[in-house]
């Protein structure tokens, strides 16, 4: 009985107690993306579709299809199918299972909650391309390569590149999360919007000059390439800005005007 | 900078000034003004829609108002440093990841929080949720193991606030008994209780202070005792008739009950007098109980019943 008073009774020890800083909530974020079933279930089936994708590139194919740039541009290119959806539920989860209202209560700050979801979202992303580096790199050591051939070429490039890829494809699921709050809304349009952007530029000539610069997927196929120019790198801002930058101012003044309920 | 501006605010006040919050043209509430003492529990009441739940998100910082303030320590809850030690709060007990363990939900709250994880354990034991119910997933738990653990959140910050909404919902009667006796030995160590329910049975035991909204307007505000006065006495007598004729020859008007007794308007001493005065014999002579508490809240309320169902829209605009 003892303890039920000393719980249930307010000593107001902790008056001064400060708010959390940045990198707390970034742990807690980022604990926040594994501790369902289903967030776990989501980045194992991330990591599965990367072995997957480094033990195709390393048996099939060409020998000269085998060098580090080209797994690993394909093995970001296959993790980066299931990994905006990491971001999208790292922001909509707070509102399909409500706990926006417990999440906003203990932290008011907004900015400050969507700060540390951008930071946890990116440490996964890194920590995603990290992974698909070591896989790479195994798969380009067991596979064949053609004589005289330098299959780790550029293989300082291709990291950063992975890194800044999967950082890419984290951030543009978290804004098209931020921008719809909504899972099913962000993840089906994630998927559908690009494409259909792409078949429109495609199909309307008028359309074609800017699908180079509109386009994340048609800008990043370069830097998977590991064949940026500086013109492409204007591209790849442009619609990175866009894609990400756009959804993400939109969904942040959206957010702090809302009533949470 | 506003607490200078109000030297009675007290540490752990919670003060709602002319808090008006429109959807659009649809009104939440209007104009509602009240104080919630430290060393009190106050009980929020009104019929479903009435602008309660609107009136604690707003004190919660997750609704802006239209117009008006709501503050907590004198500021309002966005300005606080570290919420969460100095508030508990429980809006909606169902708000909760499904796939997330009851104590895994507590860790991660604790951690923003700064809390000890040790206390995460003592307040699943406080709540009666140790064990094996701790381990299972929210999805799993009933609405009663919902609020058990979310007045464990609310508690886990070790705060002098609580501002609860509806949170007897899905408790059963034991339960409600003692989430009672904890609100109430929360506040007689002085601490501050909000607590807003639809039924008024479930706070009027408890409140020292009640707040009867309907129609996003506050209708009556008060102790028990004193919104019961002015709606009269009761009083029985071993000859009716003779009781009425009294009553009406001293000019006091009164009303016939279902059970026999009369409700006059005026004063005990009134009645006893008017009594005394035609030899009468009075069999009892009171103010009404509960059951007169229950009347006032449902003619507050039910008279308002077109301005709670546009409350009521208001409600599903903001959802």
């Amino acid at each position: 009985m003892t303890t039920t008073l000393a719980l249930g009774t307010p000593t107001g020890a902790a008056t001064g107690a400060s708010a959390p800083g940045l990198g707390r909530l970034t742990r807690v974020e980022m604990r926040k993306a594994v501790d369902t079933r289903a967030g776990l279930w989501l980045l194992v089936a991330v990591g599965a579709i990367a072995v997957l994708a480094a033990v195709l590139n390393a048996t099939l194919g060409r020998p000269d299809t085998h060098s580090f740039t080209q797994v690993s541009g394909s093995v970001a290119e296959f993790t980066s199918i299931l990994l905006p959806v990491v971001g999208i539920l790292l922001i909509t989860s707070e509102w399909s299972q409500r706990t926006a209202l417990q999440t906003f209560t203990l932290v008011p700050r907004r900015g400050r909650v969507v700060l540390a979801k951008l930071a946890a979202g990116i440490a996964i992303g890194l920590v995603a391309a990290l992974v698909g580096l070591v896989l790479s790199v195994l798969a380009t050591a067991v596979a064949s390569h053609p004589v005289g051939g330098h299959p780790w070429q550029n293989g300082l490039a291709v990291v950063g590149v992975a890194l800044l890829y999967q950082g890419l494809a984290l951030l543009g699921g978290m804004a098209f999360g931020l921008l719809f709050l909504n899972s099913a809304v962000a993840i089906v349009l994630s998927f559908v919007l690009p494409v259909a952007w792409g078949i429109l530029t495609g199909v309307v000539n008028g359309l074609q000059g800017v699908q180079n610069w509109l386009d994340l997927n048609s800008t990043e196929g370069p830097l998977l390439n590991n064949d940026m120019t500086g013109k492409h790198w204007t591209q790849l801002l442009v619609a990175a800005i866009v894609w990400i930058g756009v959804p993400l101012a939109v969904g942040l003044w959206r957010l702090y005007r809302k009533e949470i309920a | 900078m506003r607490s200078e501006l109000r030297p009675f605010m007290l540490p752990g006040m919670i003060a709602i000034e002319h808090l008006t919050k429109r959807y659009g043209p649809t009104t939440g509430v209007e104009d509602v003004s009240f104080i919630c003492r430290p060393g009190t529990v106050t009980g929020f009441l009104g019929p479903n829609g009435a602008g309660k739940s609107t009136t604690l998100r707003v004190v919660c910082g997750l609704a802006t108002p239209t117009s008006g303030t709501a503050t907590i320590d004198g500021r309002p809850y966005r300005d606080l440093e570290q919420p969460g030690r100095r508030v508990g709060v429980l809006l909606d007990a169902s708000a909760q990841h499904s796939g997330r363990t009851g104590r895994e939900s507590l860790l991660v709250a604790a951690e923003i929080l700064g809390v000890d994880r040790r206390r995460v354990d003592s307040l699943l034991e406080l709540v009666g949720l140790d064990g094996t119910a701790a381990a299972r997933r929210i999805g799993k738990y009933s609405l009663g193991m919902r609020q058990r653990l979310g007045l464990a959140h609310a508690l886990l910050g070790d705060p002098g606030v609580l501002v609860l909404d509806e949170p007897a919902n899905g408790l059963d009667p034991a339960g409600i008994h003692w989430m009672r006796s904890l609100l109430r030995g929360f506040a007689d160590h002085g601490g501050t209780v909000l607590l807003s329910s639809h039924l008024l049975r479930e706070v009027e035991a408890v409140a020292d202070q009640l707040i009867i909204i309907g129609g996003g307007r506050v209708l009556a505000a008060g102790t028990a005792d004193e919104l019961l006065t002015g709606q009269g006495v009761v009083a029985r007598a071993l000859d009716p008739a003779a009781l009425a004729t009294c009553l009406r020859t001293a000019g006091l008007r009164y009303r016939s009950q279902p059970d026999g007794s009369l409700l006059v308007e005026g004063s005990t001493e009134d009645v006893g007098r008017a009594a005394a005065g035609a030899s009468v014999v009075l069999t009892e002579l009171r103010q009404p109980d509960g059951a007169g508490l229950e009347d006032l809240f449902l003619s507050l309320t039910s008279v308002d019943l077109d301005a709670a169902a546009s409350g009521a829209n208001s409600k599903e605009h903001a959802a």
